[in-house]
């Protein structure tokens, strides 16, 4: 009523807009909201590809945006590896993993469990044992991990890799390099076993292609490190199978594939093997030893997980 | 300062000696490495003597060189015969070095030839050289103190604790040594516990506290009262060793540390270890001073008793007075330059100023003008310095 009197010009050509927050009716004024909202969104976009569209048309170059995520934003971390920096050089020619890249060692891998696994984990671990050429299975029979390396060690084996579960669910990997590497800690969740991926390829015993993605930070170097040095050197390329350890805001994501060149541009992949995302708790060095064991890296979530947009790999 | 003056050296795993100065916040290495080899890395550093001219180097593979801070070269490495097993740490006492090996032989030498060699039991991982003493300590050999004019017996061994619960011997695994002053002496251990010794009243400890769940890898005094620890989880923390309790923790850390030390007079702590990273922390306000990444994992480190003058913009008070006394004791030229522009400005007053003057509690403090007015105008001045 207020209003009339000023906008009866108005009146005369279009209604005026109801306003809504004085619709009394809560339904009805949610309803009008709502479609205000749809209304607003959709000039918008459409705004937006009229100019889009102009821009085309008059030859301006539309700078292509890149959206703000929390990655792209992340937090400058100082240990950023330069690949030319020679004190990193110095420093990975003589750690741990130096044999397996120099050519030394073949690696050797022994896998075990927690004691009494359940189905899941033990589905897992034959998984894994496939996938990662020159693997030993055996059941733990709830023998010390701490007695495990000297024996693993006197038959040769180069890697120790240890499955562990809760509520019979794997939940955890630990990776111990032999015979004084570092050892890793993983926290492991979203575990899909070959079977329950949609349209999964059979595996063949080709030495696979590693690939890891991301792993940029000095931490980063040293774990990507020890992932590469699970698997063997000189990969059957005709066997075009790729393991992917790709590393995404400190996840590490494992995929394995099959890929196909279709022509000179498309390919082709077909999942293979086992799906699951790891998260680095601690980098111990040394071969395992939780209790008296020195850490090079431990995940303080407290302390640590202050902003979203920092990591560590 | 034309020169870059270092004031906190490191030693690194890959064998790099670090220089880092506090002031400008630059580092840099102090040698070079030609070939990549374990037997290069830096496992102990020791000044020569109390001025602090210069220091030893100590490698794994007992090579020993000496670093003069006034014309900053890095002299030779001579290889000493120091007995089986990795150098741990080394020392000076007057004109003798003293050098301490895994496998226990400690052993005195004056100008390059070993006077005498002291078996102080196996697998020694601690070392400390007090005045004309020498403290020692490792696994499953608990601490022993030695006179270094009588070696042939140690002038005080220390006792194991009583037996646990279940009867069984409490297992010994010294890491850290240090001496307090009245000849008490104080040990961590890789049993996370943190004891304190009289050699006056008993060889048991007088006191036995424990800190954390983890191996104590490093310890550094800090008064009388108060020694700060670090483990094998980056956890560093400052106790008191009268109370036994646990003051504060320093946060900051992702992995184990190696080696501790606090600042001679101010409160200041450096540390660093296998992050990488070194760190200087207030020990007072816990605050966290200056991070540097050094590129690799770091061994132990040695900071000077000079200027420590902070990086930051004085925008907190204990730093600004740290910062303020610093200049009057040091830069004598500047400190006078500057005073006379400050003798010369006005004094403004201000609203906090004056809160803050008047919430100093000093008990003889009358509500005087003049007296007031002073204690303002120094606290100006002091922020102002920087």
């Amino acid at each position: 009523m207020a209003t009339s009197s000023s906008s009866m010009m108005e009146t005369e050509i279009s209604l005026p807009k109801p306003n809504i927050s004085e619709i009394k009716n809560k339904q009805m004024r949610q309803e009008m909201y709502r479609k205000m909202k749809q209304e607003k969104r959709k000039m918008k976009i459409k705004e937006k590809k009229r100019k889009m569209k102009e821009a085309k048309e008059s030859g301006v170059e539309v700078p292509k945006q890149t959206p703000k995520t929390i990655e792209s934003m992340r937090v400058a971390d100082e240990t950023m590896v330069n690949p030319e920096d020679e004190e990193v050089q110095i420093d990975e020619a003589q750690d741990e993993m130096a044999p397996y890249f120099n050519r030394e060692t073949n690696p050797k891998i022994l896998l075990t469990t927690c004691d009494r696994p359940g189905l899941r984990t033990r589905k897992f671990c034959k998984e894994l044992e496939k996938l990662i050429p020159n693997t030993e299975f055996l059941f733990r029979r709830g023998l010390d991990l701490k007695k495990i390396v000297p024996q693993a060690l006197s038959k040769d084996f180069t890697d120790l890799i240890v499955v562990n579960e809760n509520r019979k669910i794997p939940n955890g990997i630990v990776i111990s390099h032999l015979p004084d590497g570092p050892t890793a800690h993983f926290k492991v969740s979203n575990v899909k076993l070959t079977r329950e991926i949609k349209n999964h390829g059979e595996l063949t015993g080709h030495k696979p292609e590693i690939i890891l993605n991301n792993f940029n930070t000095r931490l980063g170097h040293t774990v990507a490190r020890l992932l590469a040095s699970v698997f063997p050197q000189d990969p059957n390329f005709h066997g075009r199978r790729a393991v992917t350890f790709h590393n995404q805001r400190d996840f590490i994501f494992f995929r394995h594939h099959r890929y196909i060149f279709r022509n000179a541009k498309r390919v082709g992949l077909q999942e293979l093997g086992p799906r699951f995302t790891m998260k680095l708790r601690t980098l111990q060095k040394g071969s395992f030893d939780s209790k008296f064991g020195e850490y090079e890296f431990v995940h303080k979530r407290h302390e640590m997980d202050t902003s979203r947009r920092k990591f560590f790999l | 300062m034309a020169a870059p003056m270092y004031n906190v050296f490191l030693g690194a795993e890959t064998g790099l000696l670090k220089g880092i100065n506090t002031l400008k916040g630059s580092w840099n290495n102090l040698n070079a490495i030609e070939t990549p080899s374990k037997t290069n890395e830096i496992t102990c550093m020791s000044w020569t003597g109390k001025e602090q001219f210069n220091f030893h180097v100590g490698l794994r593979s007992q090579n020993i060189a000496n670093y003069d801070l006034s014309s900053q070269v890095l002299s030779d490495f001579k290889s000493f015969d120091c007995g089986p097993g990795n150098l741990k740490a080394v020392g000076q006492c007057d004109d003798l070095l003293i050098t301490a090996v895994e496998s226990g032989l400690v052993k005195l030498w004056r100008d390059d030839a070993c006077t005498c060699d002291i078996n102080t039991g196996n697998n020694i991982h601690c070392m400390t050289v007090g005045d004309n003493v020498i403290g020692t300590g490792g696994k499953k050999s608990d601490a022993k103190i030695w006179d270094i004019d009588n070696p042939g017996k140690p002038i005080f061994q220390v006792k194991n604790v009583k037996n646990d619960w279940l009867n069984l011997e409490v297992p010994v695994w010294v890491t850290a040594i240090q001496f307090l002053s009245d000849n008490k002496i104080v040990t961590a251990t890789g049993h996370h516990q943190v004891r304190v010794y009289d050699p006056s009243v008993q060889r048991r400890p007088v006191l036995d506290m424990t800190f954390d769940e983890y191996p104590i890898t490093a310890m550094s005094l800090y008064n009388d009262n108060q020694v700060i620890v670090g483990n094998t989880q980056g956890s560093m923390a400052l106790l008191d060793i009268r109370k036994g309790q646990c003051v504060h923790r320093f946060k900051g850390f992702a992995g184990s540390i190696r080696s501790i030390q606090c600042h001679q007079s101010l409160p200041i702590v450096a540390s660093c270890g296998l992050d990488r990273f070194f760190r200087l922390h207030d020990i007072n306000s816990k605050q966290l001073l200056h991070k540097v990444y050094l590129k690799s994992r770091l061994n132990c480190l040695l900071m000077s008793k000079k200027e420590m003058i902070l990086k930051d913009d004085g925008d907190d008070d204990s730093g600004a007075e740290v910062d303020a006394d610093h200049h009057e004791d040091d830069d004598e030229e500047d400190g006078s330059d500057d005073d006379d522009v400050w003798n010369k400005m006005q004094v403004v007053k201000t609203r906090t100023v004056k809160r803050k003057s008047e919430t100093l509690d000093n008990p003889e403090s009358v509500p005087e003008n003049p007296g007031k007015k002073k204690k303002s105008r120094s606290k100006s001045k002091k922020t102002k310095t920087n």
